[in-house]
């Protein structure tokens, strides 16, 4: 993994790959390698779907190897739904097959003449770009399908589908799991939409005949993984709820908190929550010859996955994760489980967002254009954007273009980009990390609940009160630490409650690559890497203006506890003073 | 108020947890910590209680200290275990993320109600169902009939093993029976208990 893969579309009598050393990018991997690429070779102010932007595909540090939880995939660019910069991650096989292949990272840059279509085709042998206009129009599944038929099944493949071709911002990139579907999502952002503009359809990865990537001391490695995941083995929450429930478990105690934004973030609580909770969804899975613990690569030892099937006992799409249950379940006012997975497969399909789609959504709902709880009309707005009617495209380019559209005032974005499935009024410290967060309203970017134990800004006593600027701060360069590692952000749980969980991580990393990097160092990184992406949305013309939540939170309580949103834009303006 | 008994092994048993996290009713003593609800009342492990239960709300309030949050008439209280994610981490009984979720906590101010007998709703949610779900369904439940009919409705009726018993206030009744009774008097609460007599 010492190299990266250039693809320039625009190059003069068609695309060609070339190869560059890691170079300044050396010892980078995951966000850090494509939030640094992008904030050094993209212009800030390029259009997103223009030559001058590029798309980054990066695993981690440790993909491609035997250390668990490594195979995810980061995924970078301007963002068309942010204008600031974007890393948005997935699982699924391409991390592993990629890191194999020995590539730190794949750039897509430049931008193709005539209105062609591509396939690139990486093996061992090298990298084969071809026109493949038959992939025209087609969803993910059945470009998945049509590369199995031509490459056979040991392939793990990089996709968009009409969302991604129609350039629309709500358009998310697919990586194939385990069992070769396109389910696993680089959602957040519109990548796809920038995947589109580059016109290419899939990549396609192959590693037959390439090794397994060995770490320099073996003997430390081995030893530190089976403690890593034997830490994760033990902890209530990566070794019991989420198997069993996945990250639905979540909804019932959002709900009870009050924080389970509900009819477009009107109330705090949803009716019909027991109906599609992470409880009633596993026993469903269950009950119908599905599963309800599944990982979504090869590896994963938390598999917080699961594979749902429909009423006859067959598959329809992976496990419905928590916020896309929410999305398009409690803020559409739908308790229909059927239908909410119904819309997750559509979503993987046309290659969308199932966040961002959700909120549209339900910003549409408020609008009128139909009522809340219309699971069916949900459906047709989603069928609508696979058809690529002017009403689909307005859809499929998020809600803040869908509340302008209509004259909506209460639109839940923050910096373009859709609030997900918690209330910030109600959990406020993730209203500030909504706010501030580089990537626009993000959960995930402030997810690294292991901050503690990273001792970011010094060690946070359990028993002192801080702040909750502090907090986000401390949360949000943890997370932004982790990603850069390519691991899953689930193990943070295990890492905040086990020292030496996170320690087993730690040499996991120094035994594999044979370097000693310390807390602070990943400390370190994390900020270098928050302090890039923010230096980029400032030169792409971000002020601290736009590191606001939308002023209805302020002034429009939430039932049941009745509160707003109070963090004062003073304390929101000190989240990036360190 | 009808009282209605099953006796059957622990698969069936296992299929009226789901039930649990919508919410049912149970006598509990006012003015009570949760704790010496959980732990005198109900029969809860003490360690069980710090270990496993580490998400607590009363009335929907995130509640930290349980020696001093107090049940009163009518109260909601909701158990879980712990949670993923930043919002787990978050809720989390006591956790060092506590402060990013101020608005919605239990208050510290104490209150003192007179100690006397009354109804609480529990909800158990994910691992706890399981857990601690026996131990409420074989001391009762009152429940609303429509949520049993809900849960049960659904089903054929395989879904009983056929040496499965149903007793409708101490009169044994078929299937078909009990839901026509649930049908009919969907609005009010009934008794439920469970005993689990064998298991396969
Ligand atoms: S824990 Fe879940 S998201 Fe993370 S790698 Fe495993 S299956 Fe994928």
């Amino acid at each position: 993994m010492d190299k990266i893969l250039r693809i320039d579309l625009g190059a003069e009598g068609g695309p060609k790959a070339y190869e560059t050393p890691l170079g300044d990018y050396s010892g980078l991997g995951g966000r850090a390698l494509t939030s640094t690429i992008v904030a050094s070779e993209v212009p800030p102010t390029c259009h997103p779907l223009g030559k001058e932007n590029k798309l980054v595909i990066a695993p981690g540090l440790l993909s491609g190897s035997a250390a668990a939880m490594s195979g995810r995939i980061s995924i970078g660019c301007k963002s068309p739904l942010t204008g600031g910069i974007k890393e948005s991650n997935a699982g699924g096989q391409p991390s592993q097959v990629l890191a194999r292949l020995g590539y730190a990272a794949i750039v897509l840059e430049g931008k193709p003449k005539g209105d062609d279509i591509y396939r690139v085709f990486i093996n061992k042998e090298g990298v084969k770009i071809e026109v493949d206009n038959t992939l025209k129009g087609l969803g993910n599944y059945g470009v998945v399908e049509k590369m199995r038929a031509q490459f056979g099944d040991k392939i793990a493949c990089i996709s968009i589908g009409q969302a991604g071709e129609m350039k629309l911002s709500g358009a998310s990139i697919a990586c194939t799991d385990m069992e070769l579907r396109p389910t696993r999502h680089a959602g957040r952002g519109g990548v796809g939409a920038v995947m589109g503009s580059k016109q290419v359809k899939v990549i396609v990865l192959d590693d037959t005949g390439m090794a397994m990537r060995q770490p320099k001391d073996p003997e430390k490695f081995r030893k530190a993984n089976t403690a890593f995941v034997e830490g994760l083995r033990k902890h209530g929450v990566t070794g019991q709820a989420l198997p069993a429930y996945g990250t639905n478990v979540l909804a019932n105690i959002l709900n009870e908190a009050g924080g389970y934004p509900t009819y477009n973030f009107k109330v705090g609580r949803f009716p019909g929550t027991s109906k599609i909770s992470g409880e009633t969804e596993a026993a469903l899975e269950t009950e119908r010859g599905g599963l309800a613990t599944h990982g979504c690569h090869r590896g994963c030892v938390i598999r917080c996955s699961g594979i749902y099937n429909d009423k006859d006992g067959h598959y329809l799409t992976k496990q419905p994760e928590y916020e896309t249950v929410w999305a398009h379940g409690a803020d559409c006012g739908i308790d229909d489980l059927d239908k909410i997975a119904y819309m997750d497969f559509l979503d993987d399909d046309i290659g969308l967002d199932t966040i961002e789609m959700g909120v549209t959504i339900g910003v549409a709902m408020e609008a009128g254009l139909l009522k809340f709880g219309d699971a069916d009309g949900a459906i047709n707005l989603l069928q609508e954007i696979k058809k690529g009617t002017p009403l689909g495209r307005i859809i499929g380019s998020g809600a803040a273009v869908t509340g302008k559209v209509f004259g909506v005032e209460r639109v839940p974005v923050v910096k373009g980009q859709g609030i997900p499935a918690y209330d910030p009024r109600a959990v406020k410290g993730l209203g500030v990390t909504y706010a501030t967060s580089t990537m626009g309203a993000d959960h995930t970017a402030g997810y690294a609940t292991a901050s503690n134990i990273l001792k970011v800004g010094g060690f946070v006593d359990p028993l002192k009160p801080v702040g909750q600027i502090e907090l986000s701060r401390n949360l949000q360069i943890a997370t932004a630490a982790i990603d850069s590692t390519g691991m899953c952000l689930f193990i943070a749980f295990a890492l905040l409650d086990q020292p030496e969980t996170y320690q087993s991580l730690l040499d996991m990393i120094n035994a594999f690559h044979g370097i000693s990097l310390t807390s602070d160092d990943v400390v370190a990184l994390g900020k270098k890497v928050l302090k890039t992406e923010r230096d980029f949305n400032i030169r792409a013309g971000f002020t601290k203006e736009m590191d606001r939540l939308p002023e209805f939170f302020k002034y429009e309580a939430v039932p049941p506890h009745n509160v707003v949103f109070d963090v004062p834009d003073e304390e929101l303006d000190s989240v990036f003073n360190w | 108020m009808r009282h209605i008994h099953l006796e059957g092994d622990g698969k069936l048993e296992k299929s009226f947890f789901l039930m649990l996290q919508g919410g049912f009713y149970v006598e509990c003593p006012i003015g009570t910590s949760i704790k010496e609800f959980l732990v005198d009342s109900i029969g809860i492990d003490e360690t069980y209680l710090a270990e496993k239960i580490s998400t607590i709300f009363l009335d929907g309030k995130c509640v930290d200290d349980i020696g001093k949050a107090v049940i009163e008439e009518g109260s909601t209280l909701a158990l879980s275990s712990a949670m993923p994610g930043l919002a787990g981490a978050i809720l989390k009984r006591g956790g060092p993320l506590k402060v990013m979720r101020d608005g919605i906590s239990y208050g510290k101010e104490e209150k003192f109600l007179q100690k006397r007998k009354g109804i609480c709703s529990i909800k158990l949610f994910n691992l706890l169902t399981e857990d601690l779900g026996p131990l409420f369904l074989k001391s009762g439940i009152y429940i609303k009939a429509r949520d049993l009919s809900g849960l049960i409705s659904t089903k054929s009726c395989q879904f009983l093993p056929r040496d499965a018993t149903i007793t409708v206030d101490g009169k044994s009744v078929d299937f078909e029976v009990l839901l026509d009774i649930l049908k009919e008097e969907e609005d009010e609460l009934l008794f439920f208990t469970f005993d689990v007599k064998w298991e396969r």
